[in-house]
C-alpha cells in the first residue's frame, strides 16, 4: 500500500515536496560549512 | 471578471508601487556614474538584495499565473519543477556555476554573460553569437512576460490593456535606462518582498477555506469519479498522481514543464550577471539560502494552490478549474483568487495586493531582461562594431549607448506584444529557457571548468544545440510548433511525425546533442594535437 503525505497518495508526487525541504536544508548546511572555510573577500 | 476587484484600492496601491519603483530608480541613477556601474554595479548589493533579485528575476508572472494555471490542469506533479528550480536553478547554479563565474568574471574583467564566454574562449565569434541569441530570443520571452502580465491585469481589473502596457513599459524603461543594474536589483528586492506577502496570504486563505486535507479530498473525489481531470493528454491520473510513464501526458509534464524550465534556468544570462555582481563567495552562499526559501515559497504556493483550486471550483460550481475558467489556463489563478477573497474582510485589499504582486513579478523579470538585452546590444555588439571599424580589439563601455539601446529594445518589446498570440506565457518561458540551455549550457560549463577551454568545441556545441532545438521546436514538437508555423507552411501538417514523439520537448533532444558534439570536438582536437605533436617530434 502506498504511503500518503499531505493527502497526496502518490510518492512520485509528494517526494517533490520532501525534495524541496531537503534542498533548503542542504543549502543552509553548505553555507555554514563553506563560510567557515572561505576567508572574507576571497 | 472585474467582480471582486475594488478599482480605487487597486489604483491607490499601484500608484504607491510606481512611486516606490521610481524612487529606487532614482537611487540607482544617483549611484550609476559609469558603464561599469550600469552593467554590474559591483559591490553595491548585499547578499539579501542579490538573493531577492535573483529570485524575483528568475520567477516572473509566468511562475505564478502561467505555471500555477498549468498545475491546475496537470496537477501537483508540477511540484517537481519547484524542486528543480531549487535544486538546479538555485543550489546547483550558485555552487557549481556561481562561485567560478564570479571569480572568472572578476579576473577577466567581464561585464556580461556574452563577454565572459568570449573572454574565456578568446573568441569574438562566441561573444557575438551569444549576444545575438540574447538580442533575438530574449525580446520574445520579455514580450511574452509583459503581455501575459498586462493581459491578466486588464482582464481582472477591466482597465484598458493599451494604457496598462504603456504605463508599465514606461516605468520599466525609465528605471532600467537611468538606474542600470543598481535600480534593477533594488527594485527586484522590493518586488520580491511584495510577492512574498501576496503569496503567503493567498496560501493562508486557501488552506483556511479548503483545509489542510484539500489534496486528500481531491484524491477521494477523483478516485470515486465525482470530479474528472479534463484538458489533459492520455496518461493523466488525476491531480495528485504522476502521469503514467511514457504516456503523452507524462512526456508533456516531464519534458516540457519540468525539464525544459528546470534545466533552462541554469544558463539565463540575466541570472549569471547576479553572480558577477556579488562581492565574494561568502555573500554568494548567503544569497543561496535566501534564494532557496524565496523560490520555494513563491513557486511551491503557486503550484499547490493551482492544483487545489480544482477542489474549490468543484465545491462552488460543480466543475474543475479549467471547466470553470474557459478563457484559458493563465486566468485560473487570478479567477480563483478574486473568487476566494470575495466576502472576506479586507478581501478587496488582498485582491489588490495579489494584483500588485503580479505586477511585481512581471516587472522584476522584464527589467532584468531589458537590462541584459541592452547590455548585449550596447556593450557586446557595439564593442564588436567599434573594434571592426577601428581595426583594434577593444571593449567600449559607453553609458549613453547602453541607455539608448535599452530604450530602443524596450520599444521593440512593446511592438512584439501586439504581434504575439495570447495565453502563451508558460510555453514561451519554456521555449526561451530550453533554447538557451541547449545552446549554451555545455559551453558555459566547459568554460568554467576546463583548464584549456576549447574554442572550436564550444562554437560547434552552441551551433548544434541551437540548430537542433529550433528544428525540433518548429517541426517536431506539437506544443511549440504553433509559435512559428513554418512546418505547416512547408508541408501542410503542423508537425512532421505523428505519435508520442510530438510531445517530446526539444530540450530533451537538443541538450544531449549539444553535449555530444562538444565531447566529440574536444576528443578530435586532442587527437589532432597529439598527431601534430608526434609529427613534430619525428
Amino acid at each position: 500500500m502506498k504511503m500518503s503525505l499531505f493527502g497526496i497518495p502518490d510518492p512520485a508526487v509528494w517526494l517533490a515536496y520532501v525534495g524541496c525541504i531537503a534542498t533548503i536544508a542542504f543549502s543552509v548546511i553548505w553555507t555554514i560549512v563553506k563560510n567557515k572555510e572561505v576567508p572574507e573577500d576571497d | 471578471m472585474t467582480e471582486g476587484v475594488d478599482l480605487t484600492t487597486f489604483v491607490i496601491m499601484a500608484v504607491l508601487f510606481i512611486i516606490a519603483t521610481l524612487a529606487l530608480g532614482y537611487y540607482g541613477y544617483r549611484n550609476t556614474r559609469d558603464s561599469d556601474e550600469f552593467l554590474l554595479g559591483k559591490n553595491k548589493a548585499s547578499p539579501v538584495i542579490i538573493a531577492l533579485s535573483y529570485g524575483a528575476t528568475f520567477l516572473s508572472a509566468s511562475a505564478v499565473i502561467g505555471f500555477g494555471g498549468q498545475a491546475a490542469v496537470h496537477g501537483a506533479s508540477l511540484m517537481w519543477l519547484c524542486f528543480l528550480n531549487l535544486a538546479l536553478g538555485v543550489v546547483f547554479a550558485f555552487i557549481v556555476f556561481g562561485e567560478r563565474t564570479r571569480k572568472l568574471g572578476a579576473k577577466l574583467g567581464a561585464s556580461t554573460f556574452a563577454d565572459l564566454l568570449g573572454k574565456i574562449f578568446k573568441s569574438k565569434g562566441i561573444r557575438m553569437f551569444t549576444a545575438i541569441i540574447i538580442i533575438v530570443m530574449m525580446p520574445i520571452y520579455c514580450a511574452a512576460v509583459l503581455k501575459g502580465g498586462v493581459n491578466s491585469l486588464a482582464v481582472i481589473t477591466g482597465l484598458d490593456y493599451n494604457l496598462m502596457l504603456l504605463v508599465l513599459s514606461l516605468v520599466v524603461a525609465l528605471y532600467v535606462v537611468y538606474g542600470g543594474i543598481i535600480a534593477v536589483m533594488y527594485n527586484d528586492a522590493l518586488q520580491a518582498l511584495i510577492m512574498l506577502v501576496g503569496m503567503v496570504t493567498i496560501f493562508a486563505v486557501t488552506i483556511g477555506t479548503l483545509g489542510w486535507d484539500a489534496f486528500g479530498q481531491l484524491t477521494e473525489l477523483t478516485i470515486s469519479g465525482t470530479i474528472q481531470q479534463t484538458n489533459v493528454l492520455p496518461g493523466a491520473n488525476g491531480w495528485t498522481e504522476f502521469p503514467t510513464i511514457f504516456s503523452p501526458e507524462w512526456w508533456t509534464v516531464l519534458s516540457t514543464f519540468i525539464l525544459g524550465v528546470g534545466i533552462g534556468a541554469l544558463t539565463q544570462p540575466q541570472l549569471v550577471v547576479r553572480f558577477m555582481s556579488s562581492k565574494d563567495n561568502r555573500s554568494l552562499n548567503k544569497s543561496m539560502i535566501i534564494g532557496c526559501v524565496f523560490v520555494f515559497i513563491i513557486v511551491g504556493i503557486a503550484y499547490t494552490v493551482g492544483a487545489m483550486s480544482n477542489l474549490y471550483f468543484f465545491e462552488e460550481y460543480g466543475v474543475n478549474a479549467i471547466q470553470h475558467v474557459t478563457s484559458g489556463t493563465d486566468f485560473i489563478i487570478p479567477t480563483f483568487i478574486t473568487d476566494i477573497f470575495h466576502g472576506f474582510t479586507f478581501g478587496d485589499l488582498f485582491v489588490s495586493l495579489f494584483l500588485v504582486s503580479l505586477i511585481s513579478a512581471s516587472v522584476s523579470t522584464i527589467s532584468a531582461l531589458m537590462h541584459t538585452i541592452g547590455a548585449a546590444g550596447g556593450y557586446d555588439v557595439y564593442s564588436a562594431y567599434v573594434s571592426k571599424k577601428t581595426g583594434k580589439e577593444t571593449d567600449v563601455k559607453s553609458l549613453g549607448v547602453n541607455r539608448s539601446v535599452t530604450m530602443v529594445m524596450m520599444i521593440l518589446v512593446v511592438l512584439y506584444c501586439y504581434l504575439m498570440p495570447s495565453d502563451i506565457i508558460a510555453k514561451a518561458t519554456s521555449v526561451f529557457m530550453g533554447m538557451t540551455a541547449a545552446a549554451l549550457l555545455p559551453a558555459y560549463a566547459h568554460a568554467l571548468y576546463s583548464k584549456n577551454p576549447n574554442r572550436k568545441a564550444a562554437l560547434y556545441s552552441i551551433i548544434a544545440g541551437s540548430a537542433v532545438y529550433l528544428f525540433w521546436a518548429l517541426f517536431v514538437n506539437k506544443g511549440t510548433s504553433i509559435f512559428l508555423p513554418i512546418c505547416k507552411l512547408l508541408t501542410g501538417n503542423q508537425v512532421l511525425f505523428d505519435g508520442t514523439i510530438m510531445y517530446v520537448d526539444a530540450l530533451v533532444v537538443a541538450l544531449p546533442v549539444s553535449v555530444i558534439v562538444m565531447a566529440i570536438s574536444i576528443l578530435l582536437t586532442k587527437k589532432n594535437a597529439s598527431v601534430s605533436q608526434a609529427s613534430v617530434t619525428e
